[in-house]
């Protein structure tokens, strides 16, 4: 049980570290296309369109790990009156529905990605499977990280006080 | 149309998050109803997410973190205290128009209830104010920060309903400092019946000056901000851009390297934020698909022609419904949900998009200082060591000064409309 809690930390940062360095890209990216544009009348060929993609993978992949760290919006109110093992019911069938329509997104996602994705993504001249494969991984994480919760949570070693946090 | 509505229901009641719980009911249904178009899932769930103008929201949010670590919340209490400090409940009335900058600034209700109530709550307790009252004008004052422009919010509302984000800024601006307004003056009055302090805080040339001195950068940035999205000078991802860079140098500035060693964790927070929106987001995209599929938005037009409403009657009734959602649900799913089926609905009697946006989001900003779900009730309960509903009682005067805005918005819509009829009629 313990290592599987060091795996769940451990994947966690490893996605956190790689949504700062993709965030720091975006953020770049960005400056660098305001600044070519006023400073030296150029543009980026395709900035716009990886900056997008980019926010596309950190959406995701912010996801799944929002779900380690329990940060998803949800309505607590109703749950949190509930007596602790109702509470924990709960919560543990929610974590399961959570991960089924996650498993969902990556069933369907396969049938679409064969029939398109080997269409050109443009301005790259790349297939567009590299960036659909944004779905599979993030769903594929989020599966991933409900299926150790529900793990943990039924081995004791979760605390289910706040099951899940506030909105910012 | 059952089956998805006692789903969503069912699955918010017992504590599944929102983003998921409009993933299962558009499941649900497809499965039940049409599973031959359960295929398009990942489809719709890409196209969520796919949008330029969506990255501003997680640099708008970082905007809001860096501008925070880099310390100008003491410099904008200085300039507030500057303003009103020397009136009877000085210090509520600081509470009030450093919420109003501030707002402009961080463009976040909970961000603003954080940075302000941290310093003043406990010296309002101190200089004999009541921990409600003290509690209850922070949270209250703080609802300003998603109607004052920019407002992260108002950013959200406008990528889903399509509308203009500059005209939204602006629309945004009068309801603003109305509602600011309308609680300094319940403040005041409330402070002359119970006696509340006044402040040592000298109103001269020179002091003046001094403020102004060390504020007016920060207190330059909503102008900045608005200004570039309003006049095109950039669109509104590039200009959130553009505003951290500004926001960092003004921290380097103000605390010095301090404020770098914070900023890969306001990275972090800043994305995962914006990740949970946008997971909201991309599952509802199946949802309102199957709402327009099972022809929903025409139905709720239908019936609103049925009822025959006029424009200001539709709107209150909105007004009303807005108060008791954002009761239940927080600003950004309520928004996502409401959209869709109002907008329509509001546009066949002749309301604008802007109008009804500026509406909604105000009214949403009560209900995140109401319980059982306020935001800012909870930070402000963490920072005051209260709980929620005695803090409620505290802002309870305050947010009726938000009623009244909300009431006379639906009235008058020109309040919303005049700024951004002027600015973009040129």
């Amino acid at each position: 049980m313990e290592g599987l809690k060091v795996f769940e930390r451990k994947l966690a940062e490893i996605l956190e570290t790689l949504l700062i360095v993709l965030f720091a890209f975006i953020l770049v990216m960005v400056g660098l296309i305001v600044i070519l544009r006023f400073g030296f009348n150029y543009g980026i060929v395709g900035g716009d369109e990886l900056v997008r993609k980019a926010f596309l993978f950190t959406s995701v992949l912010g996801g799944a790990v929002g779900l380690v760290k329990r940060e998803h919006i949800a309505v607590t109110y109703f749950i949190d009156g509930m007596a602790r093992p109702l509470k924990l019911g709960f919560y543990v069938v929610g974590l399961g529905l959570i991960a089924l329509v996650n498993a969902a997104m990556v069933y369907y996602a396969w049938p679409w990605m064969m029939a398109t994705g080997f269409n050109t993504w443009q301005p790259f001249d790349l297939p567009k499977i590299i960036v659909q494969s944004a779905i599979p991984i993030g769903c594929g994480l989020a599966v991933v990280f409900c299926a150790v919760k529900i793990i943990l949570t039924l081995g004791g070693r979760e605390n289910i006080e706040n099951v899940w946090l506030p909105e910012d | 149309m059952f089956i998805l509505l006692v789903s969503l229901f069912v699955m918010l009641v017992i504590g599944i998050p929102i983003a998921y719980a409009l993933g299962l009911s558009a499941m649900a249904y497809f499965m039940l109803e049409q599973q031959m178009l359960a295929g398009i899932m990942p489809q719709k769930f890409f196209a969520g997410l796919d949008s330029f103008a969506l990255v501003s929201l997680p640099l708008f949010i970082l905007m809001g973190m860096v501008m925070n670590a880099g310390g100008i919340t003491a410099r904008l209490l200085d300039l507030s205290m500057f303003f009103v400090g020397r009136l009877k409940g000085g210090l509520g009335l600081v509470n009030v128009v450093a919420s109003m900058i501030f707002g402009g600034i961080s463009g976040s209700s909970a961000s603003d209830t954080a940075s302000i109530g941290s310093v003043l709550i406990p010296e309002m307790e101190k200089r004999g104010y009541s921990k409600d009252f003290a509690a209850g004008i922070t949270v209250a004052s703080s609802t300003m920060g998603m109607i004052i422009p920019p407002s992260v919010p108002m950013i959200f509302y406008a990528i889903i309903a399509e509308q203009s984000i500059g005209k939204l800024f602006l629309g945004g601006i009068i309801p603003g400092l109305m509602v600011g307004v309308f609680q300094l003056f319940f403040v005041w009055f409330i402070a002359k019946r119970r006696n509340y302090p006044t402040e040592h805080a000298p109103f001269t040339l020179r002091e003046g000056a001094r403020q102004f001195r060390r504020s007016a950068v920060v207190a330059l940035m909503p102008v900045l901000i608005v200004g570039s999205v309003v006049f095109g000078l950039a669109s509104p991802t590039e200009t959130a851009g553009l505003a951290v860079f500004y926001g960092l140098l003004i921290g380097l500035v103000i605390t010095g390297l301090s404020v770098l060693r914070k900023f890969p964790g306001a990275m972090r927070n800043a994305m995962i934020t914006s990740a949970k929106i946008m997971m909201i987001i991309a599952f509802s995209q199946l949802y309102i698909w199957v709402l327009v599929l099972e022809q929903v938005p025409q139905q709720v037009v239908a019936f609103v022609s049925e009822l025959g409403l006029g424009p200001i009657g539709l709107m209150l009734v909105i007004a009303v419904l807005v108060l008791i959602a954002g009761t239940f649900i927080d600003v950004s799913p309520a928004i996502l949900l409401l959209t869709p089926v109002l907008l329509p609905a509001v546009q066949s009697v002749g309301v604008s998009g802007v109008h009804f946006g500026v509406v909604l989001v105000s009214g949403l900003a009560v209900g995140a200082c109401t319980p059982p779900v306020g935001n800012c009730l909870n930070v402000a309960a963490a920072i005051a060591r209260t709980n929620i509903f005695a803090i409620f009682v505290g802002a309870a005067p305050f947010l009726m000064a938000n009623v009244i805005v909300l009431l006379l918005l639906c009235l008058f819509p020109q309040l919303v409309m005049w700024i951004p009829d002027i600015v973009f009629a040129q």
